[in-house]
């Protein structure tokens, strides 16, 4: 079958991006949106906002954030930028400050966190009056609101017997005779004022309280003190009330107002609510919340999951909810989506006995989890309570992988090709090609091929463990919705379909786990839990050692062969359609999103966004497949489409004909509406085809790039392909339409005997690299275009006659890297430059064979060099390096680098704050001298340097310099004569200019002396002479420098 | 005959903020020498006095008839006026974050909401584009009444003018000072009423609007701070700590929303805030 020609012949597709349109970015401190400081294109600024290329805002001066404050008020504001401040700014953007420490200022039976100032202002200006004693207390805002104080009020008796009841101070103001504690219905004031069974509310309390008739606040309501004399008559405090510490704080007591709103009890009317009170219109409101059967106290928060959480779990389009009992009603502080955010919770002891639960939602580190895998840093792994390594163990087959406990999410519809790129990175940590190995053994009469190695990889539960691990790593794989809905595209295998017993238990991953929350304190004391390592065999080197073991024992390549099981790990996608959109919109308590929309089908999109009716949707579906084109912008440099027609066309060379083999190739479609591609060498329905075209994603722009193989390596290995390929194209839109007919896509590649030596397609690391100064030894590796074996010289001899073999482990059909076959070695760095000459020959099957004189050896050899340098990089001189005078508040400086020695590129970077956040200079790239324009303010600067060649080689240099702001007049510092020459010195270089008339003449009308620090002038002797001199800033007095009398 | 005796009927005031109201009164006859000069000089004045009375009751009930009020009190007049003004920026003011133009809004169930906070970019800290936010609304409202005042007093001199008084003015001092409960409204102008000979002055016409913005205010910039310099708030926190307040944050579109209302009068503070947003996938 022609399929198992491509595979065997390993046609490599390689997905490949539209490469951006390489535009100038750097910082613009206003867009025309209307953001401050971003990071952007110069189109993207708006006009006359400040742009900085190639800088980072985080380095640019006008986008500096500090902290914003005005200490006279006490108020401080974070990460401000310079520019947005009125008042003083200090680069310190969080506002670390000792004056900008909150606390607790007491105003009489108010509290108010805020600054030492801002108390000052609202104890002296606004609430006590000049005289009064600011009290601010350094404590947090919990305890603040604990300290708020009963002031002391009591009865003030004015001359007819009426009564308020008030502080001290204020009975003085009305003049009336003031009893402390006392109430005004005290029978031993003998005031106007009585007992009454009305309530009311107290502004900054939480309890309900009496009124007299007088309008009063009495005592704390108690419905059993209603007539007792003794409890209208002095202060009863809050602790000596009734029902203090009810675990309900009294809420819905008829006959108790010690409101508690802590424990959940607050003043409220009793009409609104509808509740009945043994006396007054104000009763204890049950604050509490009830939430999936569970009660809730004010305050208290709680974590909700859309379904199971954790160990790479969690589905697509889930989320980790957070409310809060806000007053009585359920607050939804969702965390982030695509579970940016995990929601963790405590429990934590209250006085009283009962737990109070605290949820937050903390930032899921989940990318770090995956970079961990880049750095095989399996320790850090370890230590990061958001990551876990997962194996998957197969005979010698092993897979370790750092990956999250909570997968972040990906976006499905229209992905930008960076974001696909992405998610097939981190999905494709999962991707494995797992090699059975079987050994030809006599059996009886006759030999047969029997496996030997890794035999479960042909197996499904290769494919479901793989599954598993690709799950794990975000939105990956084959894997269910947060409604449930499984969909497959999310991982392809050539050992088929994982099974519905899998399916089911996925699908049971919707339901949460009763009482399954994230412990808070796991994210507080996570520590190391061993070692181990990541990687495993699942790639292409290690499986060396297997082939090798096997062939000691065996002894020949035609004894043993190999069966790859592949498992590719790609991004989950949507099922299709929109049938189940709506369902996003079901629960208020979730509100949907585009994410959860997105997940719900492939045809979901948020409709009305921003409106009172935004929702999840369908999206029109025209009932029509997608239509098909060729990507006009998409082909590689020396190919062409020809004959385009409604169903294909032609990829052909330049002139017309067929295409070299092992010639990379790159095309590709366009749909006229969002859809997924597949491409076979076979007329296959959409389904079976093996090859996404562009990636699995729902996109309208679908590349790929491939090498044909040649075909006299297929016949030389008994396959019958002649050198005509088809590739048979068919898409489908979101909602299932798939395009009829297939589109196809011809080529051919040239025929003819296998003449053609092996090309070494690349170098790693590439030829003429500069190895740090010192290096002795370099591991390198050479991919070639086809299976062959390599050797490598100091000369320039042939083949056969090179010295050092090459290990060249890969095997015909798996080459260890997408670009080809991988051979390596470890070369000796002897001089400052060293060249290798190096040569391969293809088809080593054929060795020991009687066709070997069919091999095809390089018949010249590939120079490949490697440098180290003479000397390590060096700082040859950084300026400015001394103090200097500027005219201006803000000076404009050129930093300037010089740089020796160490390799061809210098790239230097600064920072004002040392060698960390250095941000890369200006002009930088190349030997000799490095610039960086700034604008500094006046005072001393140190700047830190790091200049890096390419070898890494590093070297670090500062300078330090103070920048004078000089607005001073020149000074005379002696004037005398000689005869009718009159001589000043001035301070420093200075042009000056005279006049005999007066001090107010303009200076182009005075007469110019010689610039420097000595001038002279011809004097009549007699005559006054007014001089001013200016300085190279332009700095000159009003009037002269200096008037003198000619003698 | 005084002024005062016409038309005006300046009313004592009672409020303290008051600092000075003078009257001026000027005598309005002057004596000649001769006997007959004087009758003759008697004799045309009430002959143009009853003249300017006809026209003056034509003008007055040709006012009427537009609906026209008379100002009988200058000061209550502009105080309500300006007072009026600034309630009516409040709640723009509430509703857009404390500016009248929002420059940079996300919009959620059909409201628009200002960025206090703004970062474009994924997982950086917003940034506070609105510090001083106090001051900042003192001056957004100031400068979104500033025309509505000097209408104040432009509709009180035409008023005047109308009924044959001469107004001059001076400068205005005007300032409004966000206070705890209110907005102070300071409004200083020299307001010079006259007519044949008398006149009277009023330079102060100091007042205030009762509203819950300052707190509110102080909220939001504590929320704001939060925000620039942790990511986010402590929203049991904030709950617990100002029960006075309902304060709601919903998480939308990579933004926070936040509405901090006053369970009393129910004015709603609005505004959002885009800062530490993680984007899907890397």
């Amino acid at each position: 079958m022609k399929k198992n020609l491509i595979l065997f012949l390993g046609i490599l597709f390689v997905l490949v991006f539209s490469f951006s349109l390489i535009v100038a970015s750097g910082c613009c401190s206003l867009t025309n949106g209307g953001a401050q400081c971003v990071n952007t294109l110069h189109f993207e600024c708006a006009d006359g906002a400040d742009f900085s290329e190639g800088a980072d805002c985080e380095f640019t001066s006008y986008c500096q954030e500090g902290c914003c404050y005005d200490e006279d008020i006490g108020v401080f504001d974070s990460r401000v930028l310079k520019t947005a401040c009125d008042v003083d700014w200090v680069k310190n953007p969080t506002c670390d400050l000792p004056a900008a420490q909150r606390g607790c200022c007491v105003l009489g039976e108010e509290t108010i966190y805020e600054t030492e100032g801002q108390c000052w202002v609202d104890t002296v200006e606004r609430a006590l009056g000049p005289n009064s004693e600011v009290d601010w207390r350094a404590v947090d805002r919990q305890t603040c609101f604990g300290i708020a104080e009963y002031q002391s009020r009591g009865a003030c008796v004015t001359d007819n017997q009426g009564c308020t009841f008030v502080t001290e101070s204020e009975c003085w103001e009305q003049g009336g005779q003031f009893s402390t504690n006392y109430l005004c219905t005290s029978p031993s004031l003998n005031t106007s004022c009585e007992m009454t069974g009305e309530t009311s509310c107290v502004e900054g309390r939480d309890g309900v309280y009496f009124v007299d008739s007088c309008g009063n606040i009495a005592n704390i309501y108690d419905s059993s003190k209603l007539n007792d004399p003794d409890y209208w008559s002095q202060v009863i405090r809050v602790e000596s009330s009734c029902g203090f510490g009810d675990v309900d704080g009294n809420a819905n007591s008829t006959s108790c107002g010690n409101c508690d709103r802590f424990a959940g009890g607050m003043c409220r009317s009793a009409i609104e609510n509808n509740f009945d009170v043994n006396s007054g219109n104000f009763y204890c409101k049950d604050l509490s919340c009830y939430y999936n059967g569970t009660t809730y106290d004010n305050g208290e928060s709680w974590c909700d999951y859309d379904g199971v959480i954790g160990n790479g779990l969690d589905p697509a389009g889930s989320r980790h909810w957070r409310y809060t009992c806000n007053y009585g009603e359920i607050q939804i502080d969702a965390c982030d989506d695509y579970r940016n955010d995990i929601c963790v919770q405590n429990f934590l002891k209250e006085n009283a006995g009962e737990d109070a639960v605290d949820a937050r939602c903390v930032k899921n580190d989940w990318r770090e989890c995956i970079d961990y895998n880049e750095e095989s840093d399996a320790d850090g792994c370890n230590k990061n309570p958001f990551c876990e390594i997962r194996e998957v163990t197969i005979d010698e087959f092993r897979v370790s992988i750092c990956r999250p406990k909570y997968p972040g999410g990906f976006d499905f519809i229209n992905v930008s090709e960076k974001r696909q790129e992405d998610n097939e990175e981190v999905c494709g940590l999962a991707t494995r090609t797992c090699t059975s190995f079987y050994v030809k053994v006599f059996s009886g009469t006759s030999f047969v091929w029997k496996c030997q190695v890794n035999c479960e990889c042909e197996t499904i539960s290769f494919v479901e463990s793989m599954n598993d691990l690709c799950i794990g790593l975000g939105d990956c794989g084959g894997y269910v919705n947060y409604q449930g809905n499984y969909t497959d595209e999310g991982y392809d295998s050539n050992r088929g379909k994982i099974g519905e017993a899998l399916i089911s238990s996925y699908k049971n991953n919707i339901i949460p786990v009763p009482g399954l929350f994230i412990v808070m304190s796991e994210y507080l004391n996570a520590t190391a839990k061993g070692e181990g390592s990541l990687g495993g065999s699942g790639g292409g080197y290690p499986e060396r050692n297997i082939i090798q073991k096997l062939l000691g024992g065996i002894g020949l390549w035609g004894d043993i062969k190999s069966v790859k099981s592949t498992f590719t790990c790609k991004p989950w996608q949507p099922p299709v359609g929109g049938s189940d959109c709506t369902n996003c919109n079901n629960d208020p308590l979730r509100p949907c999103s585009n994410y959860r929309c997105e997940s719900l089908g492939a045809g979901c999109e948020i409709v009305n966004k921003g409106t009172e009716e935004e929702m999840c949707d369908s999206g029109e579906d025209d009932g029509m497949p997608p239509s098909l084109g060729p990507s006009l912008e998409t082909i590689s440099d020396n190919e062409m489409y020809s004959n385009v027609g409604e169903n294909g066309f032609d990829l052909t060379s330049k002139n017309g004909g067929c295409i070299p083999a092992y010639t990379p190739i790159e095309f590709g479609i366009v749909t006229n509406e969002l859809a997924q591609c597949k491409f076979d060498i076979e007329m296959v329905e959409y389904e079976e085809m093996d090859y996404d075209l562009g990636g699995n994603n729902y996109i309208y722009d679908h590349k790929t790039i491939f090498t044909l193989p040649d075909p006299s390596h297929g016949q030389s290995q008994g396959l019958d392909w002649e050198g005509d390929l088809t590739f048979y194209i068919k898409c489908r839109d979101r909602f299932g339409h798939e395009t009829p007919e297939f589109y196809t896509v011809d080529m051919c590649v040239i025929e003819g005997p296998d003449n053609a030596a092996p090309l070494i397609r690349r170098f790693d690391p590439i030829d003429n690299t500069l190895f740090r100064f010192g290096t002795t030894q370099a591991n390198i590796s050479i991919i070639t275009n086809e299976l062959a074996t390599c050797r490598w010289s100091f000369g320039d001899v042939a083949y056969g006659n090179m010295e050092n073999e090459m290990v060249c482990a890969d095997v015909l059909n798996s080459p260890s890297s997408t670009q080809g076959y991988v051979c390596t070695d470890t070369l000796e760095l002897v001089d400052t430059t060293n060249t290798y000459y190096i040569r391969c020959m293809d088809q080593p099957w054929l060795e020991g064979t009687a066709d070997v004189g069919d091999r095809n050896p390089n018949q010249e050899s590939t120079l490949y060099r490697l440098r180290v340098p003479e000397e390590m990089i060096g700082i040859e001189k950084i300026s400015p390096d001394s103090d200097f005078e500027s005219p201006t508040a803000q000076t404009e400086i050129e930093l300037k680098v010089r740089t020796i020695n160490g390799g061809e590129e210098h790239t230097c970077s600064y920072s004002f704050s040392g060698y960390t956040n250095m941000v890369e200079m200006f002009e930088t790239g190349t030997v000799g001298t490095h610039v960086q324009p700034l604008k500094r303010p006046a005072g001393t600067d140190k700047i830190y340097i790091e200049c890096v060649d390419e070898s890494g080689d590093s070297v670090q240099g500062s300078t330090e310099f103070r920048i004078i702001h000089d607005t001073s007049t020149p000074q005379i510092a002696r004037v005398w004569q000689i005869g009718n020459t009159l001589h000043l010195i001035t301070v420093e270089n200075s042009e000056c200019v005279y006049s005999t008339e007066n001090c107010n003449f303009k200076w182009e009308d005075g007469t110019s002396t010689q610039g420097g620090e000595e001038h002279t002038i011809s004097v009549i002797p007699g005559k006054k002479y007014h001089i001013k001199c200016k300085d190279a800033f332009e700095n000159a007095p009003l009037g002269c420098s200096i008037s003198v009398h000619a003698i | 005959m005084l002024l005062r005796d016409v038309q005006l009927r300046f009313m004592p005031s009672s409020d303290k903020m008051e600092k000075k109201v003078s009257l001026k009164k000027l005598s309005c006859f002057s004596r000649g020498n001769s006997r007959k000069k004087a009758q003759l000089t008697i004799f045309i004045i009430v002959a143009m006095l009853i003249v300017v009375a006809i026209l003056g009751l034509i003008f007055i009930r040709g006012g009427e008839k537009i609906g026209k009020v008379h100002i009988e009190d200058p000061k209550q007049f502009i105080r309500k006026c300006v007072a009026d003004a600034v309630e009516d920026a409040l709640p723009v003011i509430l509703k857009n974050g404390g500016v009248i133009d929002p420059e940079n809004i996300v919009t959620y169930q059909d409201e628009e909401y200002n960025y206090l906070c703004y970062q474009a970019e994924y997982y950086k800290h917003c940034i506070n584009t609105h510090p001083m936010l106090e001051s900042r609304i003192e001056k957004e409202i100031k400068e979104y009444t500033r025309q509505a005042v000097q209408y104040c007093f432009d509709s009180m001199r035409e008023d005047y003018e109308s009924r044959g008084f001469d107004v001059s003015g001076g400068s205005t001092d005007y300032s409004i000072d966000l206070l705890p409960g209110m907005i102070e409204i300071r409004l200083r102008k020299n307001v010079e009423i006259s007519r044949e000979g008398s006149s009277e002055l009023v330079d102060v016409f100091d007042t205030y609007v009762n509203t819950p913005l300052y707190w509110l205010t102080m909220i939001a910039r504590d929320i704001i701070n939060d925000e620039a310099s942790n990511c986010d708030v402590n929203y049991n926190e904030y709950v617990l700590m100002y029960p006075k307040y309902k304060i709601s944050k919903t998480n939308y579109d990579f933004s926070e929303i936040y509405i901090i209302e006053d369970r009393n009068t129910r004015d709603e503070f609005k505004f959002a805030v885009r800062g530490c947003a993680f984007a899907p996938g890397l």
